[in-house]
C-alpha cells in the first residue's frame, strides 16, 4: 500500500473532485437555487403528471424485455466466442442512430408499413398501427428492447464464460434436466449480474432523452423531454419549472445509484463493476 | 453464428439502404435509384460538425483519463472515511443524464459567457465521461500488483522508471479503456450539446437530428453511418488490445 498521507490523498483526488463537486454538484446547487421561482400549481398539472406515468411505463417495459432477451441469447450462445464482438456493434450504436433506424422502420411510411401493403394487410399508410409517435411509446421501447438486448447479453455471456459450465454438468450428471438446470444452477449463477444490469438499463432509459425526442409524441411525453421543453420556452416560469422537474430525475436517480452500489458489490471489489 | 450476425448487422445495413435510396414513395419496396446524393451532401458539408464533435471528444477523452488517473489509484487502494460517498457521487452522473447540472451551469455559463461556446460544451461532456474513466482505471489499480512496484524502487528506479516499465504497462487496457469509454460519451451526446451550446455548437448529433426533423432521412441515415464508425472502430481496437493483454499474461 501506498504511505500516501491525508494531503496526498486529498491532492490526488483534488482534480475528480472539482469535476463531482465543482461542476456536477455545483450544477445541481445552482438548479435548486433556480427551481424556488416555479408556480406551485406546476405540480398540479396533468402534463407533468402524464409524463411521470409514461417515464416509468417506458422504463419498467423496456427493461423487463430487454432483460428476458438478453439473458435468453446469452443462454442460447454459450458455446460462441466470436457471438462478444458481434454483440459489440449494436451496443456500439449510438441511442440516437438506432432511434433514427426505428423511425425508417416502423413509422406509416416505414418499411414494415410497405411490406404489410405488399402483403395486402394494409390499403393505406394510414391503416398501419401507430408505433412511433403513439400513445403507448412502443417505438420508444422497441427501440430500448433492440439496443439493451445486446448489453443484457454481453454481461451475461461474460459471467456464463467465467463461471464455465461445472456446476451444469454436475448438475446433469445429478439427472436434472435442462429446465431444472436452468432454475436451480444456471439462473441463480447469473442473477448476481442480471441484477445491476438491468438496474443500469432501468436507470439509463428513465433518464434518457434522445429516443423519445425522436420516436415520442408531444403528449404523453418522458420527464426529460418535458424538461427541455420548458426549459426552452419562452415564458418566465419556463426555466424554473424545467428546473424542478430535472432536480425530481436527479433524486429517483440517486436513489437508483444508492440501490446500485448495494446490489453491485463495487464496494467490496472494484473489479466486479458493470459500466452500462 | 449467422443469425447473430443478422441481428446485429441489420440496423447497419437499413441505414445505408436509406442513405442511398432516392425516391423512395409509399408504398414500394425498393426506392426509384439509388443514389450517392446524401453522401455526397456529406463529405462536402460534414466537415464542420466532424471537427467539432471530434476534437470536442478527443478533447473530453484525454482530460477524464488524465483527471481521474491520480483520483483512481487512492479510490482503488485506499480506504478513507468518506469513500462510499464519493463513489455514490461517482456513479450518478453515470447512471443518469446530468440533466439538473447542465441546467444549472447554464445560468453561471451565461454570465462569464461560457453558453454557445466549445469551452462550456466541452466543461458539461467532462460530466458523464469522468465517471467511466474513473471507474475503469479504478478496476484496473485494483488488480496492480504493488510488490512489483516495490520491488522496482529497491532496485533503484526513480518515479518515472516505475511509472514507465511497471504501473504503466499493468494498468494500459484500462486506460484503452477509459479513453474509449469518455470518448464515446462525448461523441454521441445530444441533449447536453443543445442545453449548453443552444444550436451554435454543431456537433454532428445536433446536425443529424436537425436533418432528420426537416424531413431529409438520407442524409441523417449518412450521418448516422459517420456516427457509428469510430465507436465501432474503436471497439474492435481495445477488444484487439485487450485480448493480446491476455496472452501475455
Amino acid at each position: 500500500m501506498d504511505g500516501f498521507t491525508r494531503y496526498k490523498r486529498l491532492a490526488l483526488l483534488f482534480p475528480l473532485l472539482f469535476v463531482l463537486v465543482g461542476l456536477f454538484l455545483g450544477g445541481i446547487v445552482l438548479a435548486v437555487q433556480e427551481s424556488f421561482a416555479a408556480p406551485r400549481e406546476l405540480l398540479q398539472d396533468p402534463e407533468l403528471r402524464a409524463a411521470l406515468g409514461f417515464t416509468f411505463w417506458i422504463a419498467l417495459a423496456s427493461t423487463v424485455i430487454s432483460t428476458l432477451t438478453g439473458v435468453a441469447l446469452a443462454l442460447g450462445l454459450q458455446n460462441s466466442r466470436s457471438a462478444m464482438s458481434l454483440l459489440q456493434i449494436p451496443i456500439a450504436m449510438p441511442h440516437l442512430t438506432m432511434a433514427i433506424v426505428l423511425l425508417h422502420l416502423a413509422s406509416p411510411s416505414g418499411l414494415i408499413s410497405r411490406i404489410a401493403f405488399a402483403l395486402g394487410f394494409i390499403q393505406g399508410p394510414g391503416q398501419f398501427p401507430d408505433l412511433v409517435q403513439d400513445p403507448y411509446g412502443l417505438g420508444i421501447i422497441l427501440t430500448y428492447w433492440i439496443k439493451e438486448t445486446p448489453f443484457l447479453a454481453v454481461t451475461s455471456l461474460a459471467l456464463l464464460m467465467r463461471s464455465g459450465r461445472h456446476y451444469e454438468e454436475v448438475a446433469q450428471n445429478l439427472g436434472a434436466g435442462y429446465w431444472d438446470r436452468l432454475r436451480f444452477v444456471t439462473l441463480p449463477l447469473l442473477a448476481p449480474a442480471i441484477l445491476p444490469a438491468a438496474l443500469i438499463v432501468f436507470a439509463f432509459v428513465f433518464a434518457s432523452f434522445d429516443v423519445p425526442f425522436l420516436l415520442g409524441r408531444s403528449y404523453p411525453t418522458v420527464l426529460s423531454v418535458l424538461a427541455q421543453r420548458y426549459f426552452q420556452s419562452s415564458e418566465l416560469t419556463g426555466r424554473p419549472s424545467a428546473m424542478l422537474v430535472s432536480i425530481f430525475m436527479t433524486f429517483i436517480s440517486a436513489g437508483l445509484a444508492a440501490i446500485y452500489l448495494q446490489v453491485s458489490g463495487l464496494l467490496r471489489d472494484p473489479k466486479s463493476v458493470v459500466l452500462p | 453464428m449467422k443469425k447473430l450476425a443478422l441481428f446485429c448487422l441489420w440496423p447497419v445495413a437499413m441505414l445505408l439502404f436509406l442513405s442511398t435510396a432516392q425516391g423512395w414513395l409509399w408504398p414500394t419496396l425498393l426506392p426509384r435509384e439509388f443514389s450517392l446524393r446524401a453522401w455526397n451532401f456529406v463529405v462536402e458539408q460534414s466537415g464542420g460538425p466532424l471537427v467539432t464533435s471530434l476534437s470536442l471528444a478527443v478533447t473530453v477523452a484525454i482530460l477524464s483519463t488524465l483527471i481521474s488517473l491520480p483520483a483512481a489509484r487512492v479510490l482503488a487502494l485506499h480506504s478513507f472515511t468518506g469513500k462510499r460517498l464519493l463513489l455514490w457521487l461517482l456513479f450518478l452522473p453515470l447512471l443518469t443524464q446530468p440533466l439538473a447540472s447542465a441546467m444549472g451551469l447554464h445560468g453561471l455559463f451565461l454570465r462569464y459567457g461560457l453558453t454557445d461556446q466549445w469551452m462550456g460544451v466541452l466543461l458539461v461532456h467532462l460530466i458523464p465521461s469522468v465517471p467511466y474513466a474513473a471507474l475503469t482505471l479504478m478496476a484496473s489499480f485494483s488488480k496492480l500488483d504493488l510488490d512489483l512496484e516495490a520491488q522496482a524502487r529497491t532496485l533503484g528506479a526513480s518515479k518515472w522508471q516505475v511509472w514507465r516499465h511497471v504501473t504503466g504497462p499493468s494498468i494500459a487496457p484500462g486506460i484503452a479503456l477509459a479513453l474509449t469509454l469518455s470518448f464515446l460519451m462525448s461523441w454521441s451526446q445530444y441533449l447536453l450539446t443543445l442545453l449548453i451550446g443552444g444550436e451554435r455548437i454543431l456537433t454532428l448529433p445536433i446536425v443529424l437530428v436537425g436533418f432528420e426533423k426537416s424531413g431529409d432521412g438520407a442524409v441523417a441515415a449518412a450521418m448516422s453511418l459517420l456516427m457509428i464508425l469510430p465507436p465501432t472502430l474503436l471497439f474492435v481496437i481495445s477488444n484487439w488490445f485487450l485480448r493480446e493483454n491476455q496472452s501475455l499474461e
